[in-house]
């Protein structure tokens, strides 16, 4: 305590009024030696005798000060901040150099900053729910010809075994979440609608911000019904939480009071505003095992550790395996901690930004360190003098650790409001699937870490110069200044420095070139369909769910007005459009059979569509005919399918008059009277899949919801307002969005792009700060050897030789960099597979065309100075000596 | 002078403390005079040290300082006695009362058996 103490008082004292603290000491030194002057006198001295005897017996005065001064403060301290200020010192008399180096740490630093604030919050953060390692999701693992996939979406049946068989949690929950039709006061709006169990509150241990949970009275099959909201949602519709309880809202024809609040903050899924919990869910499917419509979660007990829990439904799935193999044969159970599953998909980007973004932050530090060694080495007779004077070798790597680490600090400093800024920018172009996003911010931990990393980069790339000018002897350091000793050591510290620069580098630029390929790629994909002057308007007729025959007569109403409108091409109404499919399920050809109908159907979209939705995306009709309005219910049944499905179901025989089952809404058989063009519906990575179109006059799926698609030149705000107001009109209580295909469809490209542009950025910048690295060790290899390249002209040298002689030098570097940077092109490569769409992971074509323009870009940084190094005057060296 | 020994490293805070405690505030220079006084003049305390001594002695908290005016009319800096330094001479009193009795008794003729 009283050592802590006196060290607090010493730390504080070495920033305090110092020269008053020494004037102090002076006057208590000047009393005593006048104290002793009195006793002398006494004793009958004389008085200049009396002082100097008096100065005498006190010892040095000078010697005295000292013992108390390094008392006082504390000296470590005390010489630190010398070397600061002579940093300091230094940094603003060679600002111009310093300022260079100074801004391309900034700017690694901010991009660091900035990456690890989005990563900090997105995968490091824990979620802000009470104990929330112990909240799981469960799903399935399938596995099919060796290869295991995850799959969260799970069965009802599956969910209540594991619910009744296992231990390991203390609730466990299912729920589904869809953006529904809701009806609050007069108007009805798309609200996301979590449709949950009631344990999935007990999951989250979800306090509610307002109100109370919901009574199992209300949440029984049958029961009157009642829905908890986002507090979000309370404001907008109701004007404040106190407000909305007590509301009622209608949803599914299904009138609710609103009994609670769930603060938006907390509440689960993101952007859901209304949960609606239930004792059972599942509709009429609920019985079937494969009906995989929800998504499971569960809080694991206290007591449990996660392997246990997650053995237990390793068990559990094996003996439902066992009990029913047609349907549960190739399925497991995993247990995930939610924050995994949750940015498990986003993962692998951040990884590579942040390694990405880590590359740049190596270069840079090469970068400083290769200029800090072309000072030291400039400085070489200054710590010879320092030396000489007495300077310890560890004094001297003190004072150049200290200058490496404020201007590695300075660089933060800047970098820090850099990243403000940066941050935003990523917040703002990032892709729409990236979670959690409005948490990022350059906060405590982030800027802890960016200390961190200031401190460690002055290190890294202050240790080795500092080193190097402690090192050598202080004869050959005197003597170095004289020019006569080129510092063979330094020089190929430097040149490895360059090699790995140019060897970074080489990495970031080719993963760059292969981002931006796939990219390409993906934007020059055929999608089969047309997204430019399409318009979408998602609608649900304020007609009753259940009485879809009414929803159709709106839809068909609906797109006589908009056929009429001035400016439209071409209309019509779809339950899927490309991009937003819908439903994902099989069919079989002729019939469905009785034996194992569930392995044998065949993988297709399912859509359903009006006539005219196929003009209106330009998907072309190769064969048979369109839908007409003579399709109703009471006409037979008739289908058209894609070419996917027609080339994988009848192997090129023609394919019009043939008939399929679609397990849909019905399982009728179906007459194929039309083959459409293939569409991309999962965007341009993926294959256009086997796709079956079905009239919506004969088919009752999804309801009162679908898709009205427009084609027209027409501004797509004016438009867009234009079909909001046609739809009220026929609907009072009609919801309504409206979107264009462009938007629609870009939410595929969004990620690939974002990670396109962000890693060329940081490539330019790498490969602008390896090119600078390059030109100025071959400037300073030239400005050593001046003197040896002046006796060579002098002794006949042509300029011609001098500059063969310089370039090869710097040709043979950048090629060891480049050698080394594409073994490490190939390794990233490896990392990035999953992120590329089409390109191979190795495309030939990056590498030779990096490796090609870097080749030239290095020559350039050394020709530059090899130039220079022929018009070195022999007569002016030869002088300087 | 040879005669005179050096105060022992690490005693003469003890000592400082002691005399602070009978004479009660005092400065510097009565500080190093009655110690040097107490031991007969056998002891003979460097300067330097001592300002030092004092100085570790108040960032400790034992001692607190202050400006006055001596007997002789003198401006000086006076030391005085805080609680915390009393009951440390006390503890080191008896710790070095304890040590000394136990060296004493090496030291002492052998009692005969």
């Amino acid at each position: 305590m009283r050592h802590l103490r006196a060290f607090l008082r010493r730390v504080l004292s070495v920033f305090g009024r110092t020269a008053q603290l020494d004037a102090e000491l002076e006057s208590e030194l000047e009393s005593h030696v006048h104290m002793l002057m009195d006793e002398h006198l006494r004793a009958g001295m004389e008085p200049d005798e009396a002082r100097r005897q008096a100065l005498l017996t006190l010892g040095g005065l000078e010697s005295i000060k000292e013992t108390y001064r390094d008392r006082r403060g504390l000296p470590i301290l005390e010489t630190t901040l010398q070397d600061v200020r002579y940093a300091l010192r230094r940094l603003y008399r060679t600002r111009g150099a310093a300022g260079v180096g100074i801004m391309v740490m900034a700017l690694a630093i901010g991009a660091n900053t900035a990456v690890f604030s989005v990563v900090y919050a997105v995968l490091l953060n824990p979620l802000p729910y009470p104990k929330q390692e112990r909240i799981v999701t469960l799903t399935y693992e399938v596995s099919s010809g060796g290869e295991t996939e995850r799959s969260t979406q799970v069965s009802v049946p599956d969910v209540l075994d594991w619910q009744q068989q296992s231990r390991s949690f203390a609730a466990l929950a299912y729920y589904a979440t869809r953006r529904s039709s809701v009806v609050a006061g007069r108007a009805a709006d798309y609200t996301v609608v979590a449709r949950v169990t009631p344990a999935f509150f007990d999951v989250f241990t979800a306090e509610l911000s307002a109100g109370r949970s919901v009574t199992s009275d209300e949440s029984r099959e049958g029961g009157s019904g009642a829905v908890i909201v986002s507090d979000r949602y309370a404001r907008q519709h109701f004007g404040g939480e106190r407000q909305a309880i007590g509301q009622t809202i209608r949803l599914l024809d299904q009138s609710m009071p609103i009994v609670g609040i769930w603060p938006a903050a907390y509440a689960f899924p993101a952007d859901t505003d209304i949960w609606f919990p239930q004792d059972v869910l599942g509709g009429p499917l609920r019985q079937h095992r494969r009906a995989n419509n929800y998504l499971a979660m569960a809080r694991v007990r206290d007591d449990v550790s996660l392997e246990r829990a997650q053995t237990e439904m390793r068990a559990i799935a094996d003996r439902l395996a066992r009990q029913y193999p047609e349907t549960n044969r190739n399925l497991r159970v995993l247990v995930t901690p939610l924050q995994q599953q949750l940015v498990g998909h986003v993962a692998p980007l951040l990884r590579m930004l942040l390694g990405a973004v880590l590359l740049v932050l190596l270069v840079a530090c090469a970068t400083m360190a290769t200029l800090l060694l072309a000072q030291s080495t400039a400085r070489v007779q200054e710590m010879a003098v320092r030396t000489a004077l007495g300077a310890g070798r560890t004094r001297l790597v003190r004072q150049l650790l200290v200058e490496a680490a404020v201007q590695g600090l300075t660089a933060g400093a800047l970098g820090v409001i850099i990243a403000v800024w940066a941050t935003r920018a990523l917040v703002a172009v990032s892709p729409p699937n990236v979670p959690r996003l409005d948490d990022v911010a350059v906060n405590g931990p982030v800027l802890l870490f960016t200390i961190g990393l200031c401190l460690l980069v002055s290190v890294v790339f202050g240790l080795p110069p500092a080193l190097q000018a402690a090192r050598r002897d202080i004869h050959d350091r005197l003597r170095a200044g004289t020019g006569r000793v080129a510092g063979t050591g330094s020089a190929r510290l430097r040149e490895w420095l360059v090699v790995a620069e140019i060897a970074l580098a080489v990495v970031l630029a080719v993963t760059c070139v292969q981002l931006v390929r796939s990219l390409i790629q993906l934007q020059q994909t055929a999608l089969g369909f047309r997204t430019s002057n399409v318009m979408l308007m998602q609608a649900t007729a304020g007609a009753s769910v259940s009485d879809w025959q009414r929803s159709r007569q709106f839809f068909k109403g609906l797109l006589e007005d908009v056929r009429q409108m001035p400016g439209v091409d071409a209309a019509g109404v779809m339950m899927g459009p490309p991009g937003r499919v819908e439903s994902d399920s099989g069919y079989w050809i002729d019939r469905m059979p009785e034996q194992s109908p569930l392995t044998s159907a065949r993988p297709a979209v399912m859509n359903v569509i009006s006539p005219g939705a196929f003009a209106a995306l330009s998907i072309p009709i190769y064969d048979g005919r369109d839908f007409t309005d003579g399709d109703t219910a009471d006409a037979p049944r008739v289908v058209i399918v894609n070419q996917a499905l027609a080339a994988a179901a009848f192997q090129g025989r023609p394919a019009l008059g043939r008939v399929i089952v679609a397990g849909f809404d019905s399982l009728d058989p179906m007459r194929i009277v039309g083959v459409v063009g293939d569409a991309r519906q999962y965007g341009p990575g993926r294959e256009p899949q086997p796709e079956v179109y079905m009239p919506y006059q004969q088919h009752d799926y999804n309801g009162a919801t679908l898709n009205v698609i427009v084609r027209s030149a027409m501004d797509s705000q004016a438009l867009g307002a234009a079909l909001t107001r046609k739809a009220r009109e026929r609907s009072p209580e009609a919801s309504v969005r409206v979107s264009t295909m462009d938007d629609v469809l870009g939410g595929y490209l969004a990620a690939p792009r974002f990670r396109a542009w962000l890693l060329s950025l940081f490539a330019v910048v790498a490969v602008c700060l390896a090119m600078a690295g390059v030109y100025g060790v071959m400037a300073y290899i030239v400005g050593l050897r001046a003197r040896e390249i002046g006796v060579r002209m002098a002794l006949g040298a042509s300029g011609r030789g001098v500059l063969w002689m310089m370039l090869t030098r710097g040709v043979w570097l950048s090629a060891k960099g480049l050698a080394v940077g594409g073994v490490g092109a190939l390794a990233a490569a490896r990392t990035i597979r999953v992120l590329l769409a089409d390109v191979a992971p190795n495309d030939p074509a990056a590498y030779v065309g990096v490796i090609a323009s870097f080749a030239v870009l290095s020559l350039l940084a050394v020709y530059v100075p090899a130039r220079r190094a022929t018009r070195i005057d022999p007569i002016l060296v030869l002088r300087q000596d | 002078m040879s005669d005179h020994t050096d105060v022992w490293q690490g005693t003469l805070a003890l000592m400082i403390l002691k005399t602070l405690e009978t004479m009660g505030p005092q400065h510097g220079y009565g500080i190093a005079r009655r110690i040097e006084q107490t031991s007969g003049h056998q002891l003979r305390v460097h300067y330097g040290t001592l300002y030092a001594s004092l100085l570790k002695l108040e960032q400790e908290g034992a001692i607190v300082a202050d400006w006055g005016v001596s007997d002789n009319n003198r401006r000086a800096k006076f030391y005085k006695l805080t609680r915390a330094g009393r009951a440390r001479v006390g503890k080191a009193s008896r710790e070095w009362q304890q040590a000394t009795a136990i060296i004493e008794r090496f030291f002492a003729p052998r009692s005969t058996t």
